[in-house]
C-alpha cells in the first residue's frame, strides 16, 4: 500500500511541472496574439487558468469516466464559447476556423492530461496516442477540404477514437476491472456523442447570442471592429479602418479599370456619421435576379474570386456593364439609394462582370429619383456656414458642374497630407478637419469632398469599398488593407462621376504595402489548395469521404492490435539483450525442456523469462487446459528441476521424466480433442 | 537432506507459530538466517512482537538468551565486557559483557552512538570479542537478532552501511491480519504463550543444521543466476552503493538454507528469487534522485529479477 502512494506521488512529481510549462505558454501565446492580430479566442484564458490550477490542486481525474466526461464538457465548451470570425486573418493552408479548432482541441487534451495521472508502466497507452493524433489530423484535413457540415460528424467519430484509445489508460488493471473500464467507457462514448452533438447543435442556434457575451466579457472593445477595415456604417473617426490588415478579400483577372470596387454608398450625414447603414430596416432591398444586373454593351471582361468569407456584398465598380453572379443566389439590392448588392450565404466563390470604359453608365449607375436627388444634396441643418463660404470660393471659377467637381477635387489633396490617424473635435470633425489643414485618411476626404459639392449644388454621396491597385499576375489583388472611401457625384448628361479627393499617396495604402514573404508563400499554398478544392467533384467527395471512414477505421483496427506488434519488437529486442546462456545442464536435459515449452506453447501456455514455470503456472490464468495438464505439468517440472539442479541424472530417471513430459502432452492433446467433440 | 533436519525444523516452526500468529513467512527467513548462519535485522514499529520472535528462538533452542536495549549513553564495554581490578584477589579479572550468549537481542540497535555500533561489527562478522588484547571466542551458535524502528529519527544514528551488510537478512515483520490479532489477543488471556515455550532443539542441534546446510548443492547455472542478479543490482543507474560479495554470498548460503528447510538438497531458481529482497534490499543504497521520486530498493530489485531469465 504504501509503495503505491509512494508512486501516485510520483506521478505527480514527474507531470506536474508540464502544465505549468503550458499554461504559461498558451497565456504568451494568447498575449501575443491578442497584441498582434487583435484577437484572441475566448477559451484560452480559461485553458491557461485550468492547466496551471492542476498544478496547485492535488485532484487528478483518476477515474477513467470522469475523465472521459471532463473531455466531452471541454469539447462542448470549446464549440459553445467557438465564435465565427469571418474575417480571421491567419493565412494558412488550413482555414483559420478549422485552424483554430484544432488547437483548441489539443488544448483541451493538454487540460484533460494535466489533470490525469500518468499512465505509468503502460507503455502501451503512449502508442495508442499515435492513432488519436492521425484521427485528429485526419478530421482537420478533411474539415478544411469540404464545407462546414462534415466537422458536424466527424467531431463525434474524433471523440469516440479519442475514447476508445484511450482505455488504454487504466494501468495495470484486473479482468474484472477491464471489464468494468469497458462498460464505463461506453457509456462515456455514447454519452459524449449524444449530449455533445445535441449541445453542440443547441449552441449553434444561440451561437451569436453566447458569442457576443462571451466577447464582450472578455474583450468588449474592439472584437468586431477589429474584423473587417471596412464599416458600412461610417463615422469619422480618429483612426482609419482599425488597422486594415494584409489579409486577402479579392482576386480580380481584368484588363479594365477597377480601381474602385464600390460596396456601398450613403447619403446622409449627420454629426460626423454616415447613413443609413446596410441594415435592411435602414435601407429598401428589392429582390433582383441576375438578369436586372446586366445591360447591353461593350467592355472588358473581369472575374472576381472571393478570398475571404467577409460579407455577403458583391463589389463592383460603378461603370460594370453587366454583373454575372449564378442564378441561385438570392439577390437583394438596394437599388434606388446605392446601397449594396448583397446575398445570404452561402455565396459563390466567384463572380463574373463585365467592366464598360470609365464614363460608362451600367445598371449600378441608377439615375436618382427625385427625393433621391433632394438626400443627396441634403446638408445638416447645423453645418458650419464656413463650409458652405470655402465651397463657394473654391468653385468660384468653375462654370459647369463636372469643374466644380473637379475643383474641389484638387483643392482638398493640395491643402491636406495623408495620415491614417487624426484627432479632431468629435462634434464637427469636418470643419476641424477642413480649417485646421490636418492630415487625415480618406474617410474625411471623401466626407469633406460630397459636402462641399453638395454646397456647391452637386448631389454627391459617400462611397465605400475598395481601392484595387495591387498588380499579381495578371490579375489585381485585393486586401482589407485596400478599403477606401471615396465621392460620387451625379452630374446631369454624365451620369454618376467617381470624385476621389483623396492624396495620391494615401490611396495605396502605403503603410501598409509591404507584404512579407511568408505571407505571399501561404496565400500561394491557399491557392493552390483552392484550385484543388474547386476540382473536386461531389463523386470525388463521396470517395474521399469513404475512404477516410476505411482510414479511420484501420487507424482503430490498428491501434487495437499494436500490442502484438509491440510485443514482437519486444521480443526482438530480449533475445539480442539477453543473450546470455546459462551453464547447461545434464546431457539431454535441455531438449526435454525445449520440447516441453514447445508442446506448452502450442496451447497458449508460454512462460515468461523473468519467472519460473511452477510459480507461473500458480498464478496464470490457464482457461485453455485442463487442471490435469496443469497438474502434470507441474509433476513434470518438479522431475526435471530435481535432475536439472540437484541429483546424479541417471538413464533411469531421464526415461521417467520423458514419459512424464509424453503423459503431459497427451493429456494435452486429449483435452483439446474432447473440447472439439463437446463442440 | 537428513529426515532429522526436516524434522527439526518442523519441531520449531511449530513451537515458534505458538507464540508469534501469523507471520509464518517472517519467521522463516529469520530461521533461514540461522541456518545459514547469519544475523537478522527486524525493521518494524514498535509493539509487532520482534523481541517476542528473538526470545522464542533463543528459548526453542534452548540457548542463552541476552538483550542489550540499546541507548545513546551505552559504550562498546557494555556490550564486550571489561576488566576490572579484583582488590582481594589483586588481579584484573574480565567479566564478560551481555554478547556471551547463543540469541543476542540488539534492541533498537539505531538509538546508540556509531562508536558502540561498530563493536558489534567484530562481534557479528568474527563470532569473538577482542577485549584487553586478548581474543576470546563467543559461544556457538551466536546469533544476533537487532531490531530497529524506521519511521523514527530523533536521537537515533542510523546504521553505517558496513554493519548493515553485516546482517544477513532484515525483515519486516508488519501488523498482523485482523484475524491474527484477534487471536494474539485471546492467546495472551490467562498467559503469555511464550511462558509456556518449551525447548524443542538443543544449541548442537542448530550446529548440525548448519553444517548440514553447507552441504546443499547449488548448482552452477544458480550461481550465475544469483551473480547476474547482482551484477544487475550493481549496474543499475539508480543505485548509489550496491550489494557487495558479502551479499552475493549471504544470498548463496540462504538459498541454500532454504532449499534445506524446504526438505531439498539442491538450489531451485524459486530458493533466489525468495530471498533476493529480504537479503539485498538493506545492501542498496539508492541515490537523492531516485529515492525522492518514490522508488525503493526492493523496485530496483523486482525490476531486475523480471529482466533476467531464470535459468531452466
Amino acid at each position: 500500500m504504501a509503495a503505491n502512494t509512494n508512486t501516485l506521488q510520483t506521478e505527480r512529481v514527474g507531470v506536474s511541472s508540464t502544465p505549468l510549462a503550458m499554461g504559461i505558454t498558451i497565456c504568451g501565446a494568447a498575449m501575443v496574439l491578442w497584441q498582434r492580430e487583435g484577437r484572441m479566442s475566448a477559451v484560452l484564458p480559461g485553458l491557461c487558468v485550468l492547466l496551471i490550477a492542476s498544478w496547485f490542486v492535488k485532484v487528478r481525474l483518476t477515474s477513467h469516466t470522469a475523465a472521459n466526461l471532463a473531455r466531452a464538457g471541454l469539447f462542448t465548451l470549446v464549440f459553445a464559447m467557438y465564435r465565427t470570425h469571418p474575417a480571421s486573418d491567419i493565412g494558412t493552408y488550413i482555414d483559420p476556423y478549422w485552424l483554430d479548432i484544432a488547437g483548441e482541441i489539443g488544448l483541451c487534451e493538454a487540460v484533460i492530461r494535466a489533470w490525469c495521472p500518468s499512465p505509468r508502466g503502460n507503455s502501451a497507452a503512449t502508442l495508442k496516442a499515435m492513432p488519436v493524433v492521425l484521427t485528429g489530423l485526419a478530421v482537420v484535413a478533411a474539415s478544411n477540404t469540404f464545407d462546414e457540415n462534415l466537422p458536424k460528424l466527424s467531431m463525434p467519430v474524433y471523440m469516440a477514437v479519442l475514447l476508445v484509445a484511450l482505455q488504454s489508460y487504466r494501468a495495470n488493471s484486473n479482468h474484472a476491472a477491464r471489464k468494468r473500464a469497458a462498460l464505463n467507457s461506453g457509456i462515456a462514448i455514447a454519452l459524449t456523442i449524444g449530449c455533445g452533438y445535441f449541445l453542440y447543435s443547441t449552441l449553434m442556434i444561440y451561437r451569436d447570442g453566447i458569442t457576443a457575451a462571451l466577447t464582450h466579457a472578455f474583450n468588449p472593445a474592439r472584437y468586431y471592429i477589429a474584423s473587417t477595415s471596412l464599416s458600412e456604417e461610417s463615422h469619422l473617426a480618429s483612426m482609419f479602418g482599425q488597422e486594415g490588415t494584409q489579409e486577402r478579400v479579392f482576386r480580380i483577372k481584368t484588363k479594365a479599370d477597377v480601381s474602385y470596387m464600390r460596396g456601398s454608398s450613403m447619403y446622409q450625414y449627420r454629426m460626423g456619421t454616415w447613413g443609413p447603414s446596410g441594415r435592411s430596416g435602414d435601407r429598401k432591398y428589392i429582390s433582383v435576379g441576375s438578369s436586372e444586373l446586366e445591360a447591353l454593351g461593350k467592355g472588358e471582361p473581369a472575374e472576381v474570386t472571393r478570398l475571404s468569407q467577409a460579407r455577403g456584398i458583391f463589389f463592383a465598380p460603378i461603370n460594370a456593364v453587366s454583373l454575372q453572379i449564378d442564378d441561385a443566389v438570392n439577390l437583394r439590392w438596394a437599388r434606388d439609394d446605392g446601397g449594396s448588392i448583397r446575398a445570404d450565404a452561402p455565396l459563390p466563390d466567384t463572380y463574373k462582370m463585365i467592366v464598360g470604359d470609365r464614363e460608362h453608365q451600367g445598371p449600378l449607375a441608377v439615375q436618382p429619383g427625385d427625393l433621391y436627388r433632394r438626400q443627396l444634396l441634403d446638408l445638416p441643418a447645423d453645418l458650419n456656414p464656413r463650409i458652405r463660404a470655402l465651397a463657394l470660393r473654391i468653385t468660384a471659377g468653375s462654370k459647369d458642374a463636372m469643374r466644380k467637381a473637379r475643383a474641389i477635387q484638387a483643392y482638398l489633396p493640395s491643402h491636406h497630407g495623408y495620415s491614417l490617424s487624426i484627432h479632431v473635435d468629435k462634434k464637427d470633425p469636418l470643419s476641424d478637419f477642413l480649417f485646421s489643414e490636418k492630415p487625415a485618411h480618406c474617410e474625411f476626404f471623401a466626407s469633406a469632398a460630397v459636402i462641399l459639392m453638395r454646397c456647391a449644388g452637386i448631389p454627391a454621396r459617400y462611397t465605400v469599398g475598395y481601392y484595387a491597385h495591387e498588380a499579381e499576375d495578371n490579375s489585381i489583388i485585393v486586401r482589407q488593407r485596400d478599403a477606401h472611401a471615396w465621392a460620387e457625384a451625379w452630374i446631369e448628361g454624365k451620369g454618376w462621376v467617381t470624385i476621389d479627393a483623396t492624396p495620391s499617396e494615401g490611396k495605396p495604402d502605403r503603410q501598409n504595402d509591404k507584404i512579407p514573404g511568408w505571407r505571399r508563400f501561404m496565400e500561394r499554398v491557399q491557392d493552390f489548395l483552392s484550385n484543388l478544392r474547386s476540382k473536386i467533384t461531389p463523386e470525388a467527395i463521396l470517395k474521399f469521404a469513404g475512404g477516410l471512414v476505411a482510414f479511420v477505421l484501420l487507424l482503430y483496427l490498428l491501434q487495437s492490435r499494436f500490442h502484438i506488434l509491440t510485443r514482437l519488437f519486444h521480443r526482438q529486442e530480449r533475445v539480442v539483450a539477453e543473450r546470455y546462456v546459462y551453464t547447461a545442464g545434464p546431457h539431454g536435459l535441455a531438449e526435454i525442456i525445449a520440447r516441453f515449452e514447445k508442446s506448452s506453447a502450442r496451447f497458449g501456455l508460454r512462460c515468461p523469462p523473468g519467472i519460473t514455470w511452477a510459480e507461473w503456472l500458480a498464478i496464470a490464468e490457464t482457461p485453455a487446459v485442463t487442471a490435469t495438464a496443469v497438474s502434470r505439468a507441474t509433476e513434470f517440472l518438479k522431475a526435471y528441476n530435481r535432475l536439472r539442479f540437484g541429483a546424479e541424472c541417471t538413464p533411469e530417471a531421464m526415461t521417467s521424466l520423458a514419459s512424464m513430459l509424453a503423459d503431459y502432452e497427451h493429456e494435452l492433446k486429449s483435452a483439446t480433442e474432447r473440447k472439439g467433440g463437446q463442440k | 537432506m537428513t529426515p532429522e533436519f526436516a524434522r527439526r525444523v518442523a519441531r520449531i516452526e511449530e513451537n515458534l507459530s505458538q507464540v508469534i500468529r501469523g507471520k509464518a513467512d517472517c519467521i522463516h527467513v529469520v530461521l533461514i538466517a540461522m541456518v545459514a548462519g547469519g544475523h537478522t535485522l527486524l525493521e518494524d514499529v514498535p509493539g509487532t512482537g520482534k523481541t517476542t520472535l528473538a526470545k522464542s528462538i533463543a528459548r526453542s533452542i534452548d540457548g542463552i538468551f541476552r538483550r542489550i536495549q540499546f541507548t545513546p549513553d551505552l559504550l562498546p564495554a557494555d556490550i564486550t565486557g571489561s576488566s576490572y581490578y579484583n582488590p582481594r584477589e589483586g588481579v584484573f579479572e574480565y567479566r564478560e559483557g551481555p554478547v556471551f550468549c547463543n540469541v543476542l537481542l540488539a534492541d533498537e540497535i539505531n538509538r546508540t552512538s556509531p562508536r558502540t555500533q561498530s563493536a558489534l561489527l567484530e562481534v557479528m562478522s568474527e563470532n569473538q570479542i577482542t577485549v584487553d588484547g586478548k581474543r576470546r571466542d563467543l559461544p556457538q551458535p551466536f546469533f544476533v537478532i537487532a531490531t530497529q524502528n524506521p519511521t523514527e529519527f530523533h536521537g537515533t544514528y542510523p546504521l553505517p552501511e558496513a554493519q548493515l551488510d553485516r546482517f544477513m537478512v532484515r525483515v519486516t515483520l508488519g501488523y498482523p491480519s485482523p484475524e491474527e490479532e484477534i487471536e494474539v489477543l485471546y492467546s495472551q488471556n490467562d498467559v503469555h504463550p511464550f511462558d509456556s515455550l518449551k525447548p524443542v532443539l538443543t544449541c548442537k542441534d542448530v550446529l548440525d543444521m548448519q553444517t548440514e546446510v553447507k552441504t546443499v548443492k547449488v548448482d552452477r547455472s544458480i550461481a550465475e543466476y544469483i551473480l547476474r542478479i547482482v551484477t544487475a543490482a550493481r549496474a543499475d543507474a539508480r543505485v548509489k552503493l550496491s550489494v557487495s560479495p558479502r551479499g552475493s554470498l549471504a544470498l548463496y548460503r540462504t538459498s541454500q538454507a532454504r532449499a534445506a528447510l524446504a526438505g531439498r538438497a539442491y538450489v531451485l531458481p524459486e530458493d533466489v528469487q525468495a530471498l533476493v529482497k529480504p537479503v539485498l534490499a538493506h545492501r542498496i543504497t539508492l541515490d537523492t534522485r531516485a529515492r525522492y521520486s518514490g522508488i525503493t530498493p526492493e523496485t530496483v530489485l523486482e525490476e531486475a529479477l523480471s529482466a533476467i531469465p531464470v535459468p531452466r
